[in-house]
């Protein structure tokens, strides 16, 4: 379905929307942080030795005598990494999860940045290799069909570990996932941005994830490590449980908060283009 | 505990797919959980109830085990050790103190609702059947264990107006063997001297009460011949206030708008003495004799009486000496004509000498023959005239001597002589010679007074037109007048004796049967019966007229009866015990899947 005519318009319609919101050309549509040649008058700063006497601005020398030179904004080629979740706890929602993730895709391609995809569970399994320009949108869309669950418990800080050891250059890297990683996600998220990568969260949870709805009798079972227990739920279990991922993701938002991590929440329910539209007009994943 | 259907424990068997199948059903359902970590805190909550989780499932089949067990206990009908299981009669008293109001409820409700209670009590454990009683025993079920139809059976069971009859119950239990039914009485007690005649019964006491009430039990109208106020009335009444109280009895006739007489009476506790008074007005048909007193039963306060229309006796007097006799007749020919003077051969009654043929009379007239002297089929071995020293009456009860006394009589004249065989002899001399006897001849009445008149100065007795009135009457037919007002519960035969070929009744409901001259009807209800026999008709006043009824007597009857089962049968307490266990195994079933 990810190649579907029907499901590359609405992906087509989301990059549309992405160029009249970033106002941009097709190269360097995305602001970096960085200084250096572009075209873009960025700031003023004091000559130094070895500066590009080029961009000293003269008008300013002949009313100050002082040399200072313009600074540009660097207008490069961003590698754009997807951290998919693909363990079982996201067997609900893995479909929305990949729909996401495509849209994303697809926006960096025709953005003509560079995009990884990979999938997130103990480790790092590869969906999309580093892949550029609207050539690698058949890939991206074929690999995240052909894209399934994994058993195991999942590591976000190992997984992390994983990723800056094959991808040293600093990056966006957006996590698609639920966030219900049992050793917890602040480790993860510190050491991704430790390592200056812009890193984006994207948390897809549903109604079975918030919301307890069994009764009575159940025999629970881990979907990711196949652990069991016998249960019986009561209206107080329930309540427990809620609160638990209540306060679970409280910790996430407060968490990305104190990070400037951005961070968007959305369930299912909400159909994945309204999330990106949603994204964009508020100008990309802010903290 | 013992068990009436020991088989039934055989359902037990049925436990084991039983557990099999609970076994199947409470296995839980497998619910992915995608946050295990997350409900690491819920299990910590929970890890205090962990043993009784874990041990839940057992306690609930545990439960229904239970439940299962007290249904096949119920189902083989357990019952106590020491409950009597024979068969049992429940006779229910519908007699008319029954009626008798108890807080509003009439004991007949009271025992009707307690033979309910005891055969629920017995819960189809035991055999009972359902009767009712009051002047005769009246099976409404058989013998049954069945509680649906011995409810129906006590439901049929309608109030009467009859006295109790302790003749019924004597009946009913004769014959009766220790190792047969039991056999309970429901009843108020109002049957005399029930404690002490009755064995073979137990009494259960209905009622409490016996006071206020009064009621009329015994009353008679009748004619009186010759009197200044030609109707006569009997009353009697009994009370069972504790104080005396006054009532108006107020008498009617024929419809409630002609009062013809209040009579205020002061009852006494108890019997009272009988009142006696006459009525002026002497007119035929209905009489109603009511006590205005609303009081707790309300059947005996009304008497009904039927007063019959006078027919005169036609009476002849043949010979040439009739001067007397034609006066003994006269004197009840005046005012309302009792007797009336005829020629021979329209009479109904001839009076005659002894010694005169009796060519000019009507071959079906009956005879009055003073001074037999002759020849005559009505005597034999007429001899000389004799003297009576003393002369013996027989029957003094009967109608032809009832209203006279012939012993007051000189009897001069009086001759030797044999009566007819059959001849029934009402008056003879020491030696044995009749001197008034009644006799029947190839169907002709004959009464014979061996004395005579003109020697004895009869003519002069007073006694001597109280004799022509008794034979005329008697001969006629009419010296034993029909009841104006019977008691309920009589049989018909005991009120209308002579009537050997049956009669027709109509009950005051309008309600006609035949009935033959062998059949019993016994009148229950209370209002004025006609009765129909050829061509003659009467009607009679149906009243209860019955003290013990009347007095309530409540008190004096001593409760006898063994419990016939506990309250609670075991099964029932099985079955309460097997829905409060199933109440708790529905809140773990509930817990379970519910939460």
């Amino acid at each position: 379905m990810f190649t579907d005519p029907s499901f590359i318009r609405r992906l087509d319609s989301l990059y549309l929307l992405a160029r009249k919101v970033l106002n941009g050309s097709l190269q360097a549509d995305r602001q970096s942080v960085r200084r250096g040649t572009g075209v873009t008058f960025a700031d003023y700063s004091e000559y130094y030795f070895g500066a590009d006497y080029r961009a000293i601005d003269w008008r300013v020398y002949a009313r100050f005598d002082d040399l200072i030179i313009k600074l540009f904004e660097v207008e490069e080629d961003t590698t754009i990494h997807i951290l998919l979740d693909t363990s079982r706890s996201m067997e609900g929602k893995f479909l929305y999860a990949r729909q996401l993730a495509a849209a994303l895709g697809y926006i960096a391609l025709n953005n003509l940045d560079r995009l990884v995809v990979h999938g997130l569970t103990d480790g790092l399994q590869s969906i999309l290799e580093s892949s550029r320009g609207r050539g690698a949108v058949l890939p991206l869309l074929s690999n995240l069909q052909a894209a399934s669950t994994r058993s195991g418990e999942t590591d976000f800080g190992n997984a992390c570990k994983l990723f800056q050891a094959r991808h040293r250059r600093r990056a966006v890297v957006i996590v698609l996932s639920d966030f219900l990683f049992p050793a917890g996600f602040d480790e993860g998220l510190s050491f991704l941005q430790w390592h200056k990568h812009d890193v984006y969260c994207l948390q897809v949870q549903d109604t079975d994830d918030l919301r307890c709805r069994w009764k009575g009798d159940v025999e629970l079972e881990c979907v990711e490590t196949g652990q069991r227990r016998r249960l019986t739920i009561t209206a107080r279990e329930a309540a427990l449980y809620e609160a638990a991922v209540q306060q679970w993701n409280d910790q996430l938002r407060s968490s990305c908060a104190r990070r400037g991590i951005g961070l968007a929440a959305t369930t299912p329910d909400v159909p994945f283009d309204q999330v990106i539209q949603d994204i964009l007009r508020r100008g990309g994943l802010v903290a | 505990m013992s068990f009436a259907l020991p088989l039934m424990w055989w359902g037990l068997l049925a436990l084991l797919p039983l557990v099999a199948i609970y076994f199947l059903k409470v296995r839980p359902t497998r619910k992915p959980a995608t946050a295990w970590f997350l409900w690491a805190k819920v299990f910590e909550e929970r890890r205090a109830r962990t043993l009784f989780e874990r041990f839940r499932d057992v306690f609930s089949l545990l439960l229904l085990i239970a439940v299962f067990v007290a249904i096949v206990a119920a189902a083989a009908r357990p019952y106590w050790l020491g409950d009597s299981r024979r068969d049992l009669v429940l006779l229910i008293d519908n007699s008319a103190s029954m009626n008798t109001l108890e807080a509003g409820v009439s004991r007949l409700q009271l025992a009707k609702q307690a033979a309910a209670d005891i055969v629920q009590a017995l819960d189809g454990n035991q055999r009972c059947s359902v009767a009712s009683v009051a002047d005769s025993v009246v099976f409404h079920s058989n013998l049954t264990d069945s509680p649906r139809e011995l409810l129906d059976a006590i439901e049929q069971i309608s109030s009467t107006s009859v006295p109790a009859s302790s003749a019924a119950l004597a009946q009913f239990v004769s014959g009766a063997t220790a190792t047969g039914p039991r056999r309970l009485v429901l009843s108020d007690g109002c049957w005399g001297n029930v404690g002490t005649w009755v064995e073979g019964l137990e009494w259960l006491k209905i009622g409490n009460d016996s006071a206020g009430n009064v009621g009329i039990v015994a009353c008679d109208m009748q004619r009186l011949p010759l009197a200044d106020s030609p109707v006569g009335v009997y009353l009697q009444v009994a009370s069972s206030y504790n104080e005396p109280v006054t009532v108006d009895l107020a008498v009617y006739h024929e419809t409630d708008d002609r009062l013809k007489k209040i009579v205020p009476l002061e009852i006494k506790p108890g019997i009272n003495a009988a009142e006696v008074w006459r009525i002026t007005e002497a007119d035929e048909g209905r009489w109603f004799f009511r006590l205005e007193i609303e009081d707790r039963l309300a059947d005996d306060n009304q008497a009904y009486a039927y007063l019959p229309p006078l027919v005169p006796v036609d009476v002849a007097v043949v010979g040439e000496d009739r001067f007397f006799y034609d006066n003994s007749v006269q004197a009840f020919a005046t005012g309302d004509r009792w007797l009336r003077l005829v020629e021979p051969t329209d009479a109904a009654v001839v009076m005659l000498p002894g010694n005169l043929a009796m060519t000019e009379v009507s071959s079906d007239a009956a005879l009055l023959i003073f001074n037999p002297s002759g020849e005559s089929p009505y005597w034999a071995n007429l001899a000389d005239e004799m003297i009576v020293g003393v002369a013996t009456v027989r029957d003094e009860d009967h109608p032809l001597v009832r209203h006279w006394d012939p012993t007051s009589l000189a009897w001069l004249g009086a001759k030797r002589l044999q009566a007819p065989a059959g001849a029934e002899v009402l008056v003879a001399a020491d030696d044995g010679t009749p001197l008034l006897y009644r006799a029947t001849d190839r169907g002709r009445r004959v009464v014979v007074v061996n004395l005579d008149p003109q020697q004895a100065d009869f003519f002069l007795s007073p006694w001597f037109p109280v004799l022509v009135y008794s034979v005329a009457t008697h001969l006629s037919g009419q010296g034993e007048p029909k009841p104006t007002i019977v008691a309920t519960g009589q049989d018909w035969r005991e009120f209308f004796p002579d009537e050997s070929q049956g009669l027709e009744w109509t009950t005051p409901a309008g309600e006609t049967r035949s009935l033959t001259a062998a059949e019993v009807g016994r009148i229950g209800d209370l209002g004025f019966h006609q009765f129909k026999s050829g061509a003659q008709a009467w009607q009679v006043g149906v009243s209860l007229l019955q003290s013990t009824e009347s007095l309530l007597q409540v008190s004096d009857l001593k409760e006898n009866s063994e419990p016939v089962t506990r309250r609670w049968s075991p099964a029932f307490w099985l079955t309460a015990l097997a829905i409060l266990v199933l109440i708790a195994e529905s809140v773990l079933y509930h817990r379970r899947w519910v939460g």
